[in-house]
């Protein structure tokens, strides 16, 4: 029966049984290098000139080493013995691959072979004689008919690894409250990032922005710690700008206001300020902030407003904190609010 | 070159190891059933084997790498021959990646085989998961090492997350940073997570000491273990191969491993490597002179992670904060 007399149900594709007979591998064709012993001596030559490259390659690596020695402060030297080190190692690797595989296309033999394909599946003999032995241990251990032993052994595999995990307790330390506090207070100087000197309420032009850390950062042994929690961006605006809660309205200064720079999505610095939209940008995920509004979320995955850090002026004219944020600053955690 | 096929005895030095190894671990077996076993021949047949080199690389140039770089938190400064950072204050593991970098010759090649070895090897992973996809070569009785690969795919990408925060400079770090807050979202242990990860709050002292022995013990320890069950499949189910005349589902076809596939497959290991090396002499790849050591505070516009987690911090940016 011819394949178009085949009926096939409607929608599905029909299996072509072997609609033409295997014709079998291709026959073979010689190459010049079979055919003549002058293609075959010349490709010959071709592979140890190969060989050949390689080892000047690696000569040239050696000579990369000796010839650009370290010199302080002098970065030619490094890009010098980078560059010809690895030039040199290319070219003698190269040498060796070419070589290689030039050497099997041309000269050894490149007629097909085939080998037989055997079935994953054990032969039913061996199914059967693998299924008695298990049977047999089964038996000999009594391990389906002793119902204690087995439950018993299931509970104690089931203990034994709790240690292994136990054990991992002191990994860190159990964190309490030092995640809702920075080292904000009362009276704490604003100061630059990373100079540590104060900033004047007068500095500070309308449009401008400062990234502030607290004075007396650098003297601490944890100062990357705090300065994680406490890094604070500090930008002027219009004060007829800012659309402010009466509730916070204090916290700013003369337009002049403070926000926690940590985002509360996974707590890259936010630290792409927009002048004429007053949004704050973080490069990471996109959450962007709106300074006008209490730095509330206006796009992207964060969920929460950044922190406000209230401020004043002393009596030098200089920006201090009024206190600690009120709430926990960069990523949002689960008991956060308690 | 007819030296192996004569009878032993009176053979030559080659002969005489020959016949030593036989009797100790019956060479003569082994070669007897691989040294003939037939490798098709196609192209994409190769994207396996250049993930396969590109880790053998790995091990080659992190080798090196590991016997000068100090997987230490500790705040030092900066003396080495860098002089834009001279002075300034930064963890041992970052000197120590300053100091691969300009003052041990060669240091800087390895840094670059080793980063550009490990952007090849995920690239030929995903190109090799590609091509068995659109083959169809996961089906039965394949199924199983489709897993095994899937496996490996992750944990390369576990071992380049674990590196690439190993040099400690501004831009793992902001890494770990967002590390440190998907830990800390993660509902009711979160907080308790991060404290473990990084012994304390972030960054701390442990964290790069921490992804160092992940990154050179256990990380390598499984994908060893697994290229190796990978193979073993390979070898059970024998080379899948295109449709062709002579080819069928009870045969393979191709070339003989020894010596042809000793010679092309050998040889295309040197070649691999060779690419790698012309890349590594001529390309800068992350430049963590320019980044700075690690600090909470800046950040660059467009910090973004190696291209094979993109679809990672893609998904972050889906994922909401509480």
């Amino acid at each position: 029966m011819s394949d178009i007399e085949k009926v096939y149900p409607a929608g599905l594709a029909g299996e072509i049984e072997r609609p033409i007979p295997n014709p079998g591998i291709e026959p073979h064709r010689l190459r010049m290098t079979d055919k003549s012993e002058k293609h075959a001596r010349t490709a010959e030559k071709q592979i140890s000139a190969m060989f050949l490259v390689s080892v000047i390659g690696a000569f040239i690596a050696i000579w990369g080493f000796v010839a650009f020695p370290i010199n302080d402060g002098d970065l030619s030297a490094t890009r010098n013995n980078t560059l010809w080190m690895g030039v040199g190692m290319a070219l003698s690797l190269f040498g060796i691959g070419f070589g290689a595989v030039h050497w099997a296309k041309t000269l050894m033999p490149d007629a097909e072979v085939s080998e037989p394909r055997h079935q994953a599946r054990s032969p039913d003999e061996s199914r059967a004689a693998a299924v008695e032995i298990i049977k047999m241990a089964d038996g000999e251990s009594g391990f389906s008919r002793r119902k204690l032993i087995r439950r018993s052994l299931y509970g104690a595999l089931a203990v034994f690894p709790v240690p292994a995990i136990v054990i991992f307790g002191d990994l860190g330390p159990v964190v309490g409250d030092s995640l809702k506090n920075t080292m904000w207070r009362e009276g704490v100087r604003l100061t630059k990032d990373p100079t540590g000197i104060p900033i004047k309420a007068s500095e500070v032009t309308i449009g401008s922005v400062f990234h502030v850390i607290p004075e007396g950062l650098s003297d601490l042994d944890h100062k990357l710690e705090e300065k994680a929690k406490a890094a604070v961006l500090l930008v002027r605006v219009n004060p007829s700008d800012l659309n402010e809660d009466p509730a916070k309205a204090g916290w700013s200064y003369d337009g002049i206001v403070a926000y926690s720079k940590i985002c509360t999505h996974v707590g890259c610095p936010v630290s792409l300020y927009e002048q004429h939209t007053h949004h704050l940008l973080c490069p990471c995920h996109q959450s962007t902030f709106d300074l006008a509004n209490h730095c509330e979320v206006i796009f992207g995955p964060a969920s929460r407003a950044l922190p406000q850090l209230p401020i004043a002026v002393d009596a030098e004219g200089y920006l201090i904190a009024q206190r600690d944020f009120d709430q926990p600053v960069g990523p949002s955690f689960w008991d956060m609010r308690k | 070159m007819s030296t192996t096929s004569k009878p032993k005895k009176s053979g030559g030095a080659l002969a005489g190891t020959a016949n030593y190894l036989d009797e100790r671990v019956g060479l003569g077996i082994v070669l007897k059933g691989f040294g003939r076993k037939v490798f098709p021949d196609h192209w994409s047949f190769m994207l396996g084997e250049v993930a396969l080199y590109s880790f053998v690389i790995l091990i080659l140039s992190g080798t090196f790498l590991a016997f000068f770089y100090q997987p230490s938190m500790a705040e030092v400064y900066y003396q080495g021959s860098y002089a834009p950072l001279k002075g300034a204050e930064m963890s041992i593991a970052y000197a120590s990646s300053l100091d691969i970098s300009f003052d041990i010759r060669g240091g800087l090649l390895m840094r670059q085989v080793h980063h550009w070895a490990a952007l090849l090897f995920i690239a030929a992973i995903g190109l090799h998961m590609l091509r068995v996809f659109f083959t169809g070569a996961f089906r039965k009785p394949r199924e199983l090492n489709w897993v095994v690969g899937f496996l490996l795919f992750l944990m390369a990408m576990g071992a380049g997350f674990t590196g690439y925060s190993l040099p400690d400079d501004l831009l793992s770090g902001n890494g770990l940073r967002i590390i440190d807050g998907m830990l800390k979202g993660i509902p009711v242990i979160g907080t308790s997570v991060s404290s473990g990860f990084f012994g304390g709050e972030f960054p701390g002292t442990e964290v790069v000491a921490r992804l160092y022995s992940l990154h050179i013990m256990i990380i390598p320890a499984l994908i060893i273990v697994f290229i190796a069950l990978h193979l073993m499949m390979v070898i059970i189910h024998k080379h899948s191969h295109y449709s062709g005349p002579g080819r069928t589902d009870e045969n393979v076809v191709g070339y003989p491993l020894m010596p042809v596939y000793v010679a092309k497959a050998g040889g295309f290991f040197f070649l691999v490597f060779g690419v790698i090396m012309a890349i590594s002499a001529t390309f800068t790849i992350n430049p963590i002179w320019n980044y700075g050591p690690y600090d909470p505070s800046p950040v660059s516009a467009g910090t973004q992670p190696d291209w094979y987690i993109g679809w990672l911090d893609g998904a972050l940016r889906l994922a909401h904060s509480n």
